[in-house]
C-alpha cells in the first residue's frame, strides 16, 4: 500500500517538476518580492505589508477590482446564460448548415485577442461600424465614440468579452448535451413536459459539469483580463475601464514600482482562487 | 491543528530567508571609474553595440552613420538594434543591467528611463568626454540639461551629463491651408486671442477646430502643456518638471492654462469623439480634412507632409501677449548613453561625438531630426509643414522657450495626468480637481511638499 502510493508520487513527479519551476516558483517569488520596495533594478528594501495596506487604500486600485466584477457579468454570467439558450435550442432543432453556425460562433475564440481588441476598437471608433449601423436604423442620436465615454467604454469592453466567451460555452454545452440519455428527454415528453420545462428539469441538471467548466473558464478570463483593456483604451477614459490586470502591469513596468505590482498581483491570484473555488463548491452541490 | 513547534520553526525560517536577502543589485562603480578619457582610437578590431527605439527616417539616420563610421575606422564595428517604443522603456533595465548590456543605448529623459538607470550606477558619467570634445559649444546649455542627473538619480536638470541626443522635438499648431484660405485666417498669430479667434471662427462655420486622437490619453497633455507654456513663466514650469523643492502645479499661470483647455472642449473646440479616437486615426482624420487645426507633436509631421503634400502647416503656439517670447512643449530626442559596463568608453564616446558632428547634421536632418548643433543642416521644402516646424523650433531655441515634457516629473506622473486630462476634456472633472490631483502625486514622489 505504501510502496505503491511512493511509486504513484513517482509517477507524477516529472509534471509536478515542470509545474513548480514554472508556477510555484513564480508564484513564490511574487509573493516574496511583494513584501519589498523595490524599483527593479536597484537593492529593495523590505516593507512587510505595506504595499498591500498601501494598495488596497488607493482607490484607483479599488476601482480596478470593481470594473472586474462588471467583467464577471460580461465574461462569465451573460456567456454561460447565452450558451446554454443556444445550446439547447440548436440541439432541439436539426438545423441545415448547424456546423457553419457552431463554428461562426465559436470562431472569436480561435483569435488572438490581440486581433479582437484592435477590430473591436475600429468597429467602436466613431465613423464606425456600430455607428454605421445604428444610423442606418435611424439611430444617429445614440451614436458616439464608444471607447471615449465615461459611461459606455466599460460596457463595451465587456461585450466584446461576451462575444468572445459565448461561442466556448455554447460548444462545451451542445456536447454536454449530446451526452445527456435520450430516453430522459422522451420520458419528459410523456409526461406533457414543454421545451422549457424539459430545459429546467433535464437538460439543465444533466450540465452541472459542464457549467463548472464552463464558469470556471469564463470567471478566469474575466478576472485576468489585461489584453483586451490594454490594446483597446489602455484603461481610458480616465480610470473608467482600468482593471488588476492593467494596474499591475502600470505599476510595474511604467512605473517601476515592482513591489506594488506584486502585492496587487498576488491579491488578484487570491481572488480568482477564491471564486473559482466557490463555483466548484456550489456546483458540486444538487442544483 | 494547533500550531506545532515544527511549524512555528517552519514559519521562522521562512521569515528568517525572505528577510535575509532583498532583490536586486547595489550600484557598482565602473570598472574603469577614474581612468583618463581619450580621443584616441584603438588598433585592435572592436564591436561596439547600439540599443535605439529611432523609427523610420530618423532609425535609417543612425544606420547611416555606423556605415559611414566604420569606413573611416575599418577596425570598429557599430551595431545598431532597433527595438520599437512601446517595449523599449520596458526592457530598458532589464538590458542595462543584465551582462550582455550594449555599449551605448538611448535612455529618455528624466524619470522616464534615466532616472533608474542612473540610480542603479548603470550609466557612465559624460562631462568628462563634453570637455573633451566640447559638446557644451556644439550644443546650447538648455539642450545639455535635460540628459543631467543628481548623481542619486532622484533630480535632474543639474549634476553630471548622462547622454547626447541627435535632435529635437516640438509640439505646435498643424494646420490645413485650405480650410484657413476658406475661413480668411492668416499665420502666423500675434497672440493666444488671436488664435482663440480662429478657433470660434473655424467653430461658427461648422469645422471641427481642433482635431483630436486621445484614446491613448497623452495626446491631450500635449495640448495642455502647450497652454501652460503660455500661461505659467517659463522658469515655474522647469522648476516643476526637474522637481526642485517648493515647486508647484498649483499656480495662476496653470490654472488659467487648465481653465482654457477645460473651456476649448466646453465650446466644443476640440472633436467631440477625441476621447474615443486613437492619436494614429486622429491623425488619419486630420490629413482626410477632419479639423481645422491639430495641436501635436513633430513625430506625427512626415506622416502629415507625406499625405497632405504642401496642404498642412505649422505654426508654434502664440504667447499670450503679442511679441513675447516664444514658448513651447518640446525638448531633445532621447539621448544617447553609454554603459557602465561597456569595456570601450572612449570609443562609444568617440561615435556619439561623431554623430552630432556638424559635417553629419545634413545626414540626420534628411532622417527628418530638427537640428540642435547645427544651423545651416539643409533647406526644408517650401509650403511643407517641416518648413514651420523647423522655423519654430530655431525661434524656441533662440527664446530658450524648450518647456520640456510635465510626464518627466515622476515616474507615475503620465498615470496620474494623462487620465485627469481626458476626464477634464469630458468634463468630468475640473481644473481645481486635475491640479490638486497632479500636485499631490508631485508631492508624494518627491517627498517634498
Amino acid at each position: 500500500m505504501r510502496a505503491n502510493s511512493r511509486v504513484a508520487y513517482l509517477y507524477i513527479l516529472p509534471g509536478f517538476l515542470v509545474f513548480a519551476l514554472f508556477v510555484l516558483v513564480p508564484l513564490g517569488h511574487t509573493a516574496w518580492l511583494s513584501l519589498y520596495d523595490w524599483d527593479g533594478i536597484t537593492l529593495g528594501t523590505w516593507t512587510g505589508l505595506d504595499n498591500y495596506t498601501e494598495q488596497l487604500a488607493d482607490p484607483d486600485v479599488r476601482t480596478a477590482f470593481s470594473h472586474s466584477m462588471v467583467f464577471l457579468f460580461f465574461f462569465a454570467a451573460l456567456p454561460v446564460g447565452l450558451g446554454l439558450v443556444l445550446a439547447s435550442v440548436l440541439s432541439r432543432f436539426r438545423l441545415r448548415g448547424l456546423g457553419f453556425f457552431r463554428t461562426v460562433i465559436f470562431l472569436p475564440q480561435v483569435v488572438t485577442a490581440v486581433v479582437v481588441g484592435i477590430a473591436w476598437r475600429w468597429m467602436y471608433a466613431d465613423e464606425g461600424t456600430i455607428n454605421q449601423l445604428l444610423s442606418a436604423v435611424g439611430l444617429d442620436g445614440l451614436a458616439r465614440a464608444w471607447l471615449g465615454d465615461f459611461t459606455w467604454a466599460l460596457p463595451a469592453l465587456g461585450l466584446v468579452g461576451t462575444w468572445v466567451m459565448s461561442g466556448l460555452c455554447m460548444v462545451l454545452f451542445l456536447a454536454g448535451i449530446s451526452k445527456i440519455d435520450a430516453s430522459l428527454y422522451e420520458a419528459a415528453r410523456v409526461d406533457g413536459a414543454g421545451p422549457v420545462r424539459e430545459f429546467f428539469a433535464v437538460t439543465l441538471p444533466g450540465l452541472k459539469q459542464e457549467m463548472a467548466v464552463g464558469l470556471t473558464l469564463t470567471t478566469i478570463a474575466a478576472l485576468r483580463s489585461f489584453d483586451l483593456v490594454y490594446v483597446t483604451t489602455g484603461g481610458g477614459p480616465g480610470n473608467a475601464t482600468n482593471v488588476p490586470g492593467f494596474e499591475i502591469y502600470k505599476l510595474a513596468f511604467r512605473q517601476g514600482a515592482v513591489g506594488e505590482a506584486c502585492a496587487v498581483a498576488v491579491m488578484l491570484t487570491v481572488l480568482i482562487f477564491t471564486v473559482v473555488l466557490l463555483i466548484t463548491r456550489l456546483l458540486r452541490e444538487k442544483l | 491543528m494547533p500550531l506545532t513547534t515544527r511549524t512555528i520553526a517552519g514559519l521562522a525560517l521562512i521569515a528568517a530567508t525572505v528577510t535575509a536577502c532583498a532583490p536586486g543589485a547595489a550600484p557598482t562603480e565602473a570598472p574603469d571609474a577614474g581612468k583618463a578619457v581619450s580621443s584616441a582610437l584603438p588598433t585592435e578590431p572592436v564591436t561596439l553595440t547600439l540599443s535605439h527605439f529611432e523609427e523610420g527616417g530618423q532609425g535609417k539616420a543612425i544606420e547611416q552613420l555606423a556605415a559611414k563610421y566604420q569606413q573611416l575606422h575599418p577596425n570598429i564595428t557599430i551595431k545598431p538594434t532597433y527595438t520599437a517604443f512601446a517595449d523599449y522603456g520596458k526592457n530598458i533595465k532589464l538590458q542595462m543591467s543584465s551582462e550582455s548590456a550594449p555599449d551605448i543605448a538611448q535612455a529618455g529623459q528624466a524619470q522616464t528611463m534615466q532616472g533608474p538607470l542612473v540610480q542603479a550606477g548603470l550609466l557612465r558619467p559624460l562631462d568628462e568626454y563634453a570637455k573633451l570634445y566640447g559638446w557644451s559649444e556644439r550644443f546650447k546649455p538648455g539642450l545639455l540639461d535635460q540628459a543631467r542627473f543628481s548623481k542619486d538619480g532622484k533630480t535632474f536638470g543639474t549634476g553630471e551629463l548622462y547622454g547626447i541626443a541627435l535632435g529635437g522635438n516640438l509640439v505646435g499648431i498643424y494646420y490645413n491651408r485650405d480650410k484657413l484660405a476658406k475661413l480668411g485666417i492668416t499665420t502666423p498669430f500675434k497672440d493666444l486671442a488671436a488664435f482663440q479667434d480662429a478657433l470660434a471662427k473655424a467653430k461658427a462655420a461648422g469645422e471641427t477646430p481642433i482635431q483630436l486622437g486621445n484614446l491613448e490619453a497623452w495626446p491631450g497633455n500635449h495640448v495642455l502643456s502647450d497652454l501652460i507654456a503660455q500661461y505659467e513663466p517659463l522658469e515655474n514650469g522647469l522648476n516643476w518638471v526637474y522637481g526642485r523643492k517648493g515647486a508647484t502645479f498649483d499656480s495662476p499661470g496653470v490654472q488659467q492654462a487648465t481653465k482654457t483647455l477645460a473651456e476649448w472642449a466646453k465650446s466644443g473646440y476640440i472633436d467631440s469623439s477625441a476621447n474615443g479616437t486613437s492619436d494614429s486615426d486622429g491623425v488619419g482624420k486630420f490629413i482626410k480634412g477632419k479639423g481645422v487645426f491639430m495641436v501635436s507633436g513633430s513625430w506625427n509631421r512626415s506622416r502629415i507632409d507625406e499625405n497632405m503634400d504642401g496642404k498642412a502647416g505649422f505654426t508654434a503656439m502664440p504667447p499670450v501677449k503679442a511679441g513675447d517670447p516664444v514658448r513651447a512643449t518640446g525638448a531633445t530626442t532621447s539621448p544617447f548613453s553609454i554603459s557602465a559596463k561597456t569595456k570601450y568608453p572612449d570609443v562609444a564616446a568617440n561615435f556619439i561625438d561623431f554623430m552630432t558632428r556638424p559635417e553629419n547634421a545634413a545626414t540626420l536632418f534628411q532622417g527628418g531630426y530638427l537640428p540642435v548643433a547645427e544651423r545651416d543642416a539643409g533647406k526644408p521644402k517650401a509650403g511643407s509643414a517641416q518648413e514651420g516646424l523647423v522655423e519654430a523650433w530655431q525661434q524656441v531655441l533662440a527664446d530658450d522657450g524648450l518647456a520640456l515634457y510635465l510626464d518627466w516629473a515622476t515616474p507615475s506622473m503620465g498615470d496620474t495626468l494623462f487620465p485627469a486630462v481626458q476626464q477634464l476634456i469630458a468634463g468630468k472633472t475640473t481644473p481645481d480637481k486635475l491640479i490638486s490631483t497632479v500636485q499631490e502625486n508631485w508631492a508624494d514622489e518627491r517627498g517634498n511638499g
